[in-house]
């Protein structure tokens, strides 16, 4: 390979996988914020299918 | 007396960030990864693209992805029931057109997907001999001059039905149970698979040559417009943002969940593998050239269907230990095209679940089934082709780019959402934006998008598309964008099963984006427990 093809490659490599690279780093040792706000607790927490539709009597 | 209140069902979600990362990159991971990048980037400057890549990927692509991520993730629904919840029924519009959008897509790319499954079996015994074209237009496809015939191929209906039977069942299975399942066992062996074929390519005589063809930089490309646009084309439509996926993919996140920061995982992730994919589809051309004797800048059919079903083929044939390597090709080829043909399903399924109320089942084996027989009949005939390469062309340069100039107009210039959203993700996620992001989706993205949008337009007037009949196209072509306004006015105007505006979004927000304050806050969340739904 040609020094100059070379080098766009490295910096292809550097700047592409070192940006996956980084990002999953950081990801790793902050996944989540510090202090969510008050709430957002979810009401279920798997998946649920057909439920039956509430009945008011 | 007995009433029936048809009430919000607790919506699906990923297990955890992992899964809804790993469901994310193989939706990004498709076809044009493998196929498109390393072409257009050869044609576009080669390593002098990459400067124009990089910033549309930092300009465009990952602002982009992050304002599908807050829509989806704040309004907690599929592309009509999120944008209902943000701009009314306008933007209900827009995601019932991006769910347009994906059925078209869905229905041409499976019969790809079954075109790569077919050759993952024939490489093992290479029929197509040294006429690897001949085979696939004629004893493959049996491709007619016709533009509309109904003599269906058996060698393309039978794979076509596999592909359509498989993708419904994983569908059908849901969320975790299907489309993260099938993500976490098909990403790792499509990373493992394409790294052996990329060592191996590298391992052949020319590869260097190849190599070098892609990477050395055409400076004076960079002066060029039609390589900026080719490079935000690239990275927009690799990306699978601005056509519903992203948004639907986030709303099944749990609320209190990092948004951007995986975001940036999958979009450097994404573009990782176009990286890959340019150095294996090079390396590999290399040795075909070297084997003919010629430079790599005389061969032909370097990207899209003519780069995956004639040349590679033709250079399978010529390669010691051939068969492993097509069978590591058409099996990536495979494995990335299923992964992205259900993200784009799931925009379609969850949307209509979101409106009618139905179970996924029903949605994937009905509507599926539906779907499945009107890409049978489309692509499993000899007239498949011309109608594939139509319909992708005006799907992905009008439709997704249309989709994309109307969304953020209407998200942020209409409804000036865009502190909100910024807010949203800033307070949930550890990677901050701000005015910076908000700038690049709110005017870099809709200007260069819009210019796009307008060339394509203009280009696509002045003459027919690949030299096709001008009525064909302005049937099939046309047409296809018609209809898909048509499907999103009809289905806007359709009643809901359950009422999408009662809800309130969490985390509560003032006007600002700041986070409002303590009393608000509980009084709201708790709302927000109560009022979601969707798709299950």
């Amino acid at each position: 390979m040609t020094p100059i093809a070379i080098l766009f490659l490295v910096l292809a490599a550097v700047i592409v996988w070192g940006g996956l690279l980084v990002s999953a780093l950081f990801l790793a040792r902050r996944p989540e914020v510090t202090e969510y706000p008050a709430g957002g607790d979810d009401p279920a927490g798997e998946e649920v299918y057909d439920l039956p539709p509430i009945r008011d009597t | 007396m007995t009433s029936h209140t048809p009430a919000a069902a607790p919506r699906a979600e990923w297990t955890g960030q992992i899964g809804f990362i790993v469901s994310a990159i193989g939706s990004a991971v498709g076809l044009g990864n493998i196929w498109r990048f390393p072409g257009v980037a050869y044609e576009n400057g080669g390593g002098a693209f990459l400067i124009p890549y990089i910033v549309a990927l930092l300009t465009a692509g990952i602002p982009i992805l992050f304002l599908d991520y807050a829509i989806g993730h704040r309004f907690r629904g599929s592309a009509p029931l999120a944008l209902r919840r943000i701009a009314g029924k306008l933007g209900e519009g827009i995601g019932w057109f991006q769910v347009m959008i994906c059925i078209f897509i869905a229905v041409y790319y499976t019969a790809v997907l079954a075109w790569a499954a077919s050759y993952f079996v024939f490489s093992f015994s290479i029929p197509w001999g040294d006429d690897a074209t001949g085979f696939f237009v004629g004893e493959y496809l049996k491709l007619s001059d016709a533009p509309f015939t109904m003599e269906f191929v058996p060698g393309v209906l039978i794979p076509l039905v596999l592909a359509w039977v498989i993708a419904l069942i994983v569908l059908g299975a849901g969320v975790v149970n299907g489309v993260q399942r099938l993500n976490m066992i098909a990403l790792p062996l499509l990373v493992v698979g394409f790294l052996v074929l990329v060592v191996r390519a590298l391992m052949l005589p020319g590869a260097a040559e190849g190599l070098n063809a892609l990477f050395t930089p055409d400076f004076s490309a960079l002066a060029d417009p039609g390589v900026w646009v080719a490079a935000y084309s690239q990275i927009f439509f690799s990306l699978s943002v601005a056509f519903g996926i992203m948004m639907t993919y986030a709303s099944y996140r749990k609320r209190r969940s990092n948004m951007t920061t995986p975001g940036l995982v999958v979009a450097f992730a994404n573009s990782s593998f176009e990286i890959l994919a340019g150095i294996g589809v090079f390396a590999t051309l290399g040795f075909f050239a070297y084997q003919q004797g010629i430079a790599v800048s005389e061969l032909e059919g370097l990207t899209g269907v003519g780069l995956a079903f004639m040349t590679f083929p033709a250079i399978v044939a010529e390669m010691p230990g051939g068969p492993f390597f097509g069978a590591l090709f058409f099996g990536s080829l495979t494995l990335a095209a299923l992964t992205s043909l259900i993200s784009i399903l799931e925009v379609v399924f969850a949307g209509i679940i979101d409106k009618f109320g139905i179970s996924r089942k029903t949605a994937a084996y009905g509507l599926g089934g539906v779907l499945a027989v009107i890409s049978v009949v489309l692509f499993g005939t000899t007239s498949g082709l011309i109608a594939l390469d139509t319909i992708d062309n005006w799907a992905n340069n009008i439709g997704i780019v249309a989709s994309a100039v109307v969304t953020t107009i209407t998200v942020l210039w209409i409804r000036r959402a865009g502190r909100e959203l910024s807010g949203h993700l800033s307070t949930l996620s550890t990677f901050k934006v701000g005015r910076v992001w908000l700038f690049l989706v709110s005017v870099l993205g809709p200007v260069v998008l819009g210019y796009m949008l307008i060339a394509t337009v203009v280009s696509l007037i002045a003459e027919p598309y690949e030299g096709y009949d001008p009525g064909y196209l302005l049937v099939v072509g046309w047409g296809s964008v018609l209809l898909m306004i048509a499907g999103s006015i009809v289905l806007t105007v359709l009643p809901w099963k359950v009422a999408p505006d009662r809800f309130t979004p969490w985390p509560p927000l003032e006007v600002s984006g700041r986070r409002a304050g303590p009393a608000a806050t509980l009084h709201r969340a708790a709302d927000a427990a109560s009022t979601e739904g969707g798709a299950r």
